[in-house]
Protein backbone atom coordinates (compact mmCIF):
# COMPACT_ATOMS: atom_id res chain seq x y z
CA UNK A 1 0.00 0.00 0.00
CA UNK A 2 1.38 3.38 -0.89
CA UNK A 3 0.51 6.54 1.04
CA UNK A 4 0.79 10.21 0.03
CA UNK A 5 4.26 10.40 1.60
CA UNK A 6 5.51 7.64 -0.68
CA UNK A 7 4.44 9.53 -3.75
CA UNK A 8 6.08 12.63 -2.35
CA UNK A 9 9.29 10.56 -1.82
CA UNK A 10 9.06 9.47 -5.43
CA UNK A 11 9.04 13.13 -6.38
CA UNK A 12 12.22 13.70 -4.37
CA UNK A 13 13.73 10.57 -5.93
CA UNK A 14 12.93 11.78 -9.41
CA UNK A 15 14.29 15.25 -8.71
CA UNK A 16 17.48 14.18 -7.02
CA UNK A 17 18.22 10.86 -8.68
CA UNK A 18 21.40 11.09 -10.71
CA UNK A 19 21.41 9.32 -14.07
CA UNK A 20 24.51 7.30 -13.51
CA UNK A 21 27.69 9.22 -12.78
CA UNK A 22 28.10 11.84 -15.45
CA UNK A 23 31.66 12.51 -16.47
CA UNK A 24 32.83 16.03 -17.02
CA UNK A 25 33.52 16.65 -20.69
CA UNK A 26 37.08 16.23 -21.87
CA UNK A 27 37.46 19.77 -23.15
CA UNK A 28 36.49 21.27 -19.81
CA UNK A 29 38.80 18.87 -17.98
CA UNK A 30 41.71 19.81 -20.26
CA UNK A 31 41.00 23.54 -20.13
CA UNK A 32 40.72 23.65 -16.35
CA UNK A 33 43.83 21.50 -15.98
CA UNK A 34 45.81 23.89 -18.18
CA UNK A 35 44.67 26.81 -16.05
CA UNK A 36 45.66 25.12 -12.80
CA UNK A 37 49.03 24.11 -14.24
CA UNK A 38 49.52 27.75 -15.21
CA UNK A 39 49.07 28.75 -11.58
CA UNK A 40 51.58 26.10 -10.45
CA UNK A 41 54.13 27.25 -13.05
CA UNK A 42 53.69 30.88 -12.02
CA UNK A 43 54.25 29.89 -8.39
CA UNK A 44 57.42 27.98 -9.33
CA UNK A 45 58.76 30.93 -11.32
CA UNK A 46 58.00 33.27 -8.43
CA UNK A 47 59.97 31.02 -6.06
CA UNK A 48 62.94 30.94 -8.43
CA UNK A 49 62.86 34.73 -8.74
CA UNK A 50 62.75 35.10 -4.96
CA UNK A 51 65.74 32.77 -4.61
CA UNK A 52 67.70 34.61 -7.29
CA UNK A 53 66.81 37.92 -5.65
CA UNK A 54 68.02 36.80 -2.25
CA UNK A 55 71.29 35.49 -3.75
CA UNK A 56 71.82 38.79 -5.55
CA UNK A 57 71.09 40.63 -2.30
CA UNK A 58 73.70 38.56 -0.48
CA UNK A 59 76.24 39.22 -3.24
CA UNK A 60 75.61 42.97 -3.17
CA UNK A 61 75.80 43.04 0.62
CA UNK A 62 79.16 41.25 0.41
CA UNK A 63 80.42 43.74 -2.18
CA UNK A 64 79.35 46.65 0.00
CA UNK A 65 81.04 45.17 3.06
CA UNK A 66 84.28 44.73 1.09
CA UNK A 67 84.05 48.30 -0.17
CA UNK A 68 83.65 49.66 3.35
CA UNK A 69 86.36 47.48 4.82
CA UNK A 70 89.14 47.97 2.23
CA UNK A 71 90.14 51.64 2.90
CA UNK A 72 90.77 51.01 6.59
CA UNK A 73 92.98 47.97 5.98
CA UNK A 74 95.06 49.21 3.04
CA UNK A 75 97.75 51.90 2.85
CA UNK A 76 99.73 53.68 5.51
CA UNK A 77 97.86 56.30 7.52
CA UNK A 78 98.94 59.83 6.73
CA UNK A 79 99.98 61.87 9.73
CA UNK A 80 97.44 64.56 10.39
CA UNK A 81 98.05 67.96 11.88
CA UNK A 82 95.82 67.08 14.84
CA UNK A 83 97.96 64.05 15.54
CA UNK A 84 101.10 66.17 15.54
CA UNK A 85 99.52 68.81 17.69
CA UNK A 86 98.51 66.21 20.25
CA UNK A 87 102.07 65.01 20.47
CA UNK A 88 103.54 68.46 20.84
CA UNK A 89 102.88 68.46 24.55
CA UNK A 90 106.10 67.75 26.47
CA UNK A 91 106.57 64.21 27.69
CA UNK A 92 107.89 63.70 31.23
CA UNK A 93 110.72 61.33 30.32
CA UNK A 94 112.62 60.62 27.16
CA UNK A 95 111.28 57.51 25.48
CA UNK A 96 113.14 54.24 24.90
CA UNK A 97 115.65 54.11 22.14
CA UNK A 98 115.43 51.31 19.55
CA UNK A 99 118.09 48.94 18.14
CA UNK A 100 118.82 51.33 15.31
CA UNK A 101 119.52 54.05 17.87
CA UNK A 102 122.06 51.80 19.63
CA UNK A 103 123.91 51.26 16.37
CA UNK A 104 124.11 55.00 15.78
CA UNK A 105 125.33 55.54 19.30
CA UNK A 106 128.07 53.12 18.59
CA UNK A 107 129.40 55.53 16.00
CA UNK A 108 130.28 57.90 18.88
CA UNK A 109 127.91 60.69 17.96
CA UNK A 110 126.52 63.17 20.41
CA UNK A 111 123.40 62.03 22.23
CA UNK A 112 121.31 64.79 20.67
CA UNK A 113 122.47 63.80 17.20
CA UNK A 114 121.62 60.18 17.83
CA UNK A 115 118.10 61.11 18.95
CA UNK A 116 117.51 63.32 15.97
CA UNK A 117 118.62 60.68 13.48
CA UNK A 118 116.53 58.11 15.24
CA UNK A 119 113.51 60.40 15.05
CA UNK A 120 114.18 60.99 11.34
CA UNK A 121 114.18 57.24 10.73
CA UNK A 122 110.98 56.74 12.68
CA UNK A 123 109.27 59.42 10.67
CA UNK A 124 110.60 58.75 7.20
CA UNK A 125 111.11 54.97 7.19
CA UNK A 126 108.33 53.57 9.32
CA UNK A 127 105.95 56.54 9.41
CA UNK A 128 105.73 56.31 13.20
CA UNK A 129 104.97 59.93 14.03
CA UNK A 130 104.46 59.28 17.73
CA UNK A 131 107.96 57.89 18.28
CA UNK A 132 109.47 60.53 16.04
CA UNK A 133 107.83 63.31 18.09
CA UNK A 134 109.05 61.72 21.32
CA UNK A 135 112.67 61.54 20.08
CA UNK A 136 112.58 65.04 18.56
CA UNK A 137 111.38 66.44 21.88
CA UNK A 138 114.21 64.78 23.75
CA UNK A 139 116.62 66.02 21.08
CA UNK A 140 115.38 69.59 21.55
CA UNK A 141 115.86 69.33 25.32
CA UNK A 142 119.47 68.18 24.92
CA UNK A 143 120.39 70.31 21.92
CA UNK A 144 122.22 73.64 21.82
CA UNK A 145 120.59 76.94 20.82
CA UNK A 146 122.17 76.62 17.39
CA UNK A 147 120.68 73.19 16.90
CA UNK A 148 117.25 74.47 18.05
CA UNK A 149 117.15 77.14 15.32
CA UNK A 150 114.83 76.35 12.44
CA UNK A 151 116.63 75.35 9.26
CA UNK A 152 114.31 74.89 6.30
CA UNK A 153 116.95 73.10 4.26
CA UNK A 154 117.89 70.51 6.92
CA UNK A 155 114.75 70.11 9.06
CA UNK A 156 111.63 68.23 8.07
CA UNK A 157 108.07 69.56 8.56
CA UNK A 158 107.65 67.87 11.95
CA UNK A 159 110.93 69.03 13.40
CA UNK A 160 110.27 72.57 12.18
CA UNK A 161 106.86 72.56 13.83
CA UNK A 162 108.33 71.26 17.08
CA UNK A 163 111.15 73.77 17.03
CA UNK A 164 108.68 76.59 16.44
CA UNK A 165 106.51 75.40 19.30
CA UNK A 166 109.55 75.08 21.56
CA UNK A 167 110.77 78.64 20.80
CA UNK A 168 107.31 80.06 21.47
CA UNK A 169 107.16 78.15 24.72
CA UNK A 170 110.53 79.50 25.82
CA UNK A 171 109.53 83.04 24.88
CA UNK A 172 106.38 82.71 26.90
CA UNK A 173 108.35 81.41 29.90
CA UNK A 174 110.73 84.36 29.70
CA UNK A 175 107.88 86.86 29.67
CA UNK A 176 106.33 85.20 32.67
CA UNK A 177 109.62 85.30 34.59
CA UNK A 178 110.03 89.04 33.88
CA UNK B 1 42.75 3.49 1.61
CA UNK B 2 43.82 3.52 5.23
CA UNK B 3 43.13 7.00 6.76
CA UNK B 4 46.76 7.40 7.85
CA UNK B 5 48.01 6.48 4.39
CA UNK B 6 45.55 8.92 2.89
CA UNK B 7 46.77 11.76 5.15
CA UNK B 8 50.39 10.96 4.39
CA UNK B 9 49.85 10.76 0.64
CA UNK B 10 47.82 13.96 0.47
CA UNK B 11 50.38 15.82 2.59
CA UNK B 12 53.17 14.73 0.24
CA UNK B 13 51.12 15.78 -2.79
CA UNK B 14 50.24 19.11 -1.23
CA UNK B 15 53.90 19.90 -0.49
CA UNK B 16 54.94 18.86 -3.98
CA UNK B 17 52.29 21.07 -5.55
CA UNK B 18 53.32 24.00 -3.36
CA UNK B 19 56.91 23.45 -4.49
CA UNK B 20 55.67 23.73 -8.09
CA UNK B 21 55.71 20.05 -9.07
CA UNK B 22 53.27 19.57 -11.96
CA UNK B 23 53.66 15.77 -11.90
CA UNK B 24 52.18 15.66 -8.41
CA UNK B 25 49.20 17.76 -9.41
CA UNK B 26 48.32 15.71 -12.51
CA UNK B 27 47.16 12.46 -10.84
CA UNK B 28 45.56 14.32 -7.97
CA UNK B 29 43.52 16.44 -10.37
CA UNK B 30 42.47 13.64 -12.72
CA UNK B 31 41.45 11.18 -10.02
CA UNK B 32 39.21 13.80 -8.36
CA UNK B 33 37.79 15.56 -11.39
CA UNK B 34 34.90 13.24 -12.31
CA UNK B 35 33.72 12.88 -8.75
CA UNK B 36 33.74 16.64 -8.25
CA UNK B 37 31.98 17.27 -11.54
CA UNK B 38 29.22 14.80 -10.66
CA UNK B 39 28.75 16.49 -7.31
CA UNK B 40 28.61 19.97 -8.82
CA UNK B 41 26.16 18.83 -11.50
CA UNK B 42 23.92 17.29 -8.85
CA UNK B 43 24.07 20.42 -6.71
CA UNK B 44 23.30 22.57 -9.74
CA UNK B 45 20.09 20.62 -10.40
CA UNK B 46 21.55 19.05 -13.55
CA UNK B 47 22.44 22.28 -15.34
CA UNK B 48 25.61 21.52 -17.24
CA UNK B 49 26.44 25.09 -18.29
CA UNK B 50 26.31 26.20 -14.69
CA UNK B 51 28.17 23.12 -13.45
CA UNK B 52 31.02 23.86 -15.89
CA UNK B 53 31.43 27.35 -14.49
CA UNK B 54 31.29 26.18 -10.89
CA UNK B 55 33.82 23.40 -11.51
CA UNK B 56 36.24 25.81 -13.15
CA UNK B 57 35.90 28.32 -10.35
CA UNK B 58 36.34 25.59 -7.74
CA UNK B 59 39.55 24.20 -9.22
CA UNK B 60 41.10 27.63 -9.59
CA UNK B 61 40.23 28.49 -6.00
CA UNK B 62 41.66 25.15 -4.87
CA UNK B 63 45.01 25.56 -6.62
CA UNK B 64 45.38 29.12 -5.39
CA UNK B 65 44.65 28.19 -1.79
CA UNK B 66 46.08 24.66 -1.65
CA UNK B 67 48.35 25.84 1.19
CA UNK B 68 45.24 26.03 3.42
CA UNK B 69 44.30 22.42 2.77
CA UNK B 70 45.04 20.29 5.84
CA UNK B 71 44.79 16.53 5.12
CA UNK B 72 44.39 15.78 8.85
CA UNK B 73 41.10 17.70 8.92
CA UNK B 74 39.58 15.85 5.98
CA UNK B 75 40.20 14.46 2.52
CA UNK B 76 41.01 16.54 -0.53
CA UNK B 77 37.65 15.52 -2.01
CA UNK B 78 35.77 16.88 1.01
CA UNK B 79 37.83 20.06 0.98
CA UNK B 80 36.92 20.59 -2.68
CA UNK B 81 33.25 20.01 -1.90
CA UNK B 82 33.48 22.69 0.77
CA UNK B 83 34.81 25.09 -1.85
CA UNK B 84 31.96 24.05 -4.18
CA UNK B 85 29.40 24.90 -1.49
CA UNK B 86 30.89 28.38 -1.08
CA UNK B 87 31.13 28.99 -4.81
CA UNK B 88 27.53 27.82 -5.28
CA UNK B 89 26.26 30.08 -2.51
CA UNK B 90 28.00 33.06 -4.07
CA UNK B 91 26.83 32.08 -7.54
CA UNK B 92 23.20 31.66 -6.45
CA UNK B 93 23.13 35.14 -5.01
CA UNK B 94 24.45 36.59 -8.24
CA UNK B 95 22.13 34.39 -10.28
CA UNK B 96 19.03 35.65 -8.46
CA UNK B 97 19.97 39.24 -9.21
CA UNK B 98 20.66 38.43 -12.83
CA UNK B 99 17.40 36.49 -13.16
CA UNK B 100 15.35 39.44 -11.95
CA UNK B 101 16.88 41.65 -14.59
CA UNK B 102 16.42 39.15 -17.39
CA UNK B 103 12.96 37.91 -16.35
CA UNK B 104 10.88 40.11 -18.59
CA UNK B 105 12.91 39.48 -21.70
CA UNK B 106 13.14 35.78 -21.02
CA UNK B 107 9.36 35.43 -20.75
CA UNK B 108 9.00 36.71 -24.30
CA UNK B 109 11.78 34.66 -25.86
CA UNK B 110 12.01 31.34 -24.03
CA UNK B 111 9.88 28.41 -24.97
CA UNK B 112 7.51 27.40 -22.15
CA UNK B 113 8.95 23.89 -21.56
CA UNK B 114 12.53 25.13 -21.64
CA UNK B 115 11.67 27.80 -19.12
CA UNK B 116 10.03 25.27 -16.81
CA UNK B 117 13.04 22.95 -17.02
CA UNK B 118 15.37 25.73 -16.11
CA UNK B 119 13.12 26.84 -13.28
CA UNK B 120 13.01 23.31 -11.87
CA UNK B 121 16.82 23.02 -11.99
CA UNK B 122 17.09 26.37 -10.34
CA UNK B 123 14.76 25.30 -7.53
CA UNK B 124 16.70 22.09 -6.90
CA UNK B 125 19.99 23.98 -6.70
CA UNK B 126 18.56 26.57 -4.33
CA UNK B 127 16.91 23.92 -2.15
CA UNK B 128 20.11 21.85 -1.84
CA UNK B 129 21.94 24.98 -0.76
CA UNK B 130 19.28 25.86 1.79
CA UNK B 131 18.82 22.60 3.71
CA UNK B 132 21.15 21.78 6.65
CA UNK B 133 24.56 20.39 5.74
CA UNK B 134 24.01 16.98 7.34
CA UNK B 135 20.75 16.50 5.47
CA UNK B 136 22.40 17.53 2.22
CA UNK B 137 25.17 15.01 2.94
CA UNK B 138 22.73 12.12 3.44
CA UNK B 139 20.82 13.01 0.28
CA UNK B 140 24.13 13.18 -1.58
CA UNK B 141 25.18 9.77 -0.27
CA UNK B 142 21.81 8.31 -1.27
CA UNK B 143 21.19 9.93 -4.64
CA UNK B 144 24.57 10.98 -5.97
CA UNK B 145 26.85 8.26 -4.60
CA UNK B 146 24.03 5.69 -4.90
CA UNK B 147 24.69 4.15 -1.48
CA UNK B 148 22.09 2.07 0.36
CA UNK B 149 20.99 2.96 3.91
CA UNK B 150 23.13 0.12 5.30
CA UNK B 151 26.18 1.36 3.39
CA UNK B 152 25.72 4.94 4.57
CA UNK B 153 25.32 3.69 8.15
CA UNK B 154 28.53 1.68 7.89
CA UNK B 155 30.45 4.59 6.36
CA UNK B 156 29.21 7.08 8.94
CA UNK B 157 29.51 4.59 11.81
CA UNK B 158 25.85 5.02 12.77
CA UNK B 159 22.86 2.67 12.99
CA UNK B 160 20.74 2.06 9.85
CA UNK B 161 17.71 3.21 11.80
CA UNK B 162 19.17 6.63 12.56
CA UNK B 163 20.23 7.00 8.91
CA UNK B 164 16.72 6.04 7.82
CA UNK B 165 15.29 8.68 10.11
CA UNK B 166 17.79 11.29 8.93
CA UNK B 167 17.02 10.49 5.32
CA UNK B 168 13.31 10.85 5.97
CA UNK B 169 13.83 14.26 7.61
CA UNK B 170 16.11 15.31 4.79
CA UNK B 171 13.51 14.40 2.16
CA UNK B 172 10.86 16.29 4.08
CA UNK B 173 13.09 19.35 4.41
CA UNK B 174 13.90 19.15 0.71
CA UNK B 175 10.19 19.04 -0.21
CA UNK B 176 9.37 21.97 2.05
CA UNK B 177 12.18 24.17 0.73
CA UNK B 178 11.40 23.09 -2.83
CA UNK B 179 7.73 24.08 -2.50
CA UNK B 180 8.66 27.30 -0.76
CA UNK B 181 11.04 28.12 -3.59
CA UNK B 182 8.23 27.38 -6.09
CA UNK B 183 5.99 29.92 -4.36
CA UNK B 184 8.85 32.36 -4.35
CA UNK B 185 9.39 31.90 -8.10
CA UNK B 186 5.65 32.32 -8.79
CA UNK B 187 5.51 35.59 -6.86
CA UNK B 188 8.62 36.99 -8.61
Amino acid sequence: MSGPDDSRDELVDSLLGADGRPCGNGRLRGAVFAQTIGVIRFRRRLKKCALAGSLLGCYLAGMMTMGLWRPTSGGRPQPSTEHVAANLEPSPLPGPVGIADKQIAAEKMTCAEVLRRSADRHLLDSGDVKRAVRNYKTFLELSSAEQRAISPTQDNWLLMALKDARSKEMKHDRIEQN
Amino acid sequence: MDPEDRVQREEVLRRAVLAGDERAWQPWYHETFDDLYAYVLWRSGGRRDRADEIVQETWLTAIRHVRRFDPRKGSFRDWLRGIVANVLRHDLRQHHRRLKREQAAEKCIAVESEYKDRERQERIAVTLGAIPERQEAVLRAKYLDGLSVAEIAAAWKESPKSIESLLSRARQAFREYYDKEADHVRTR
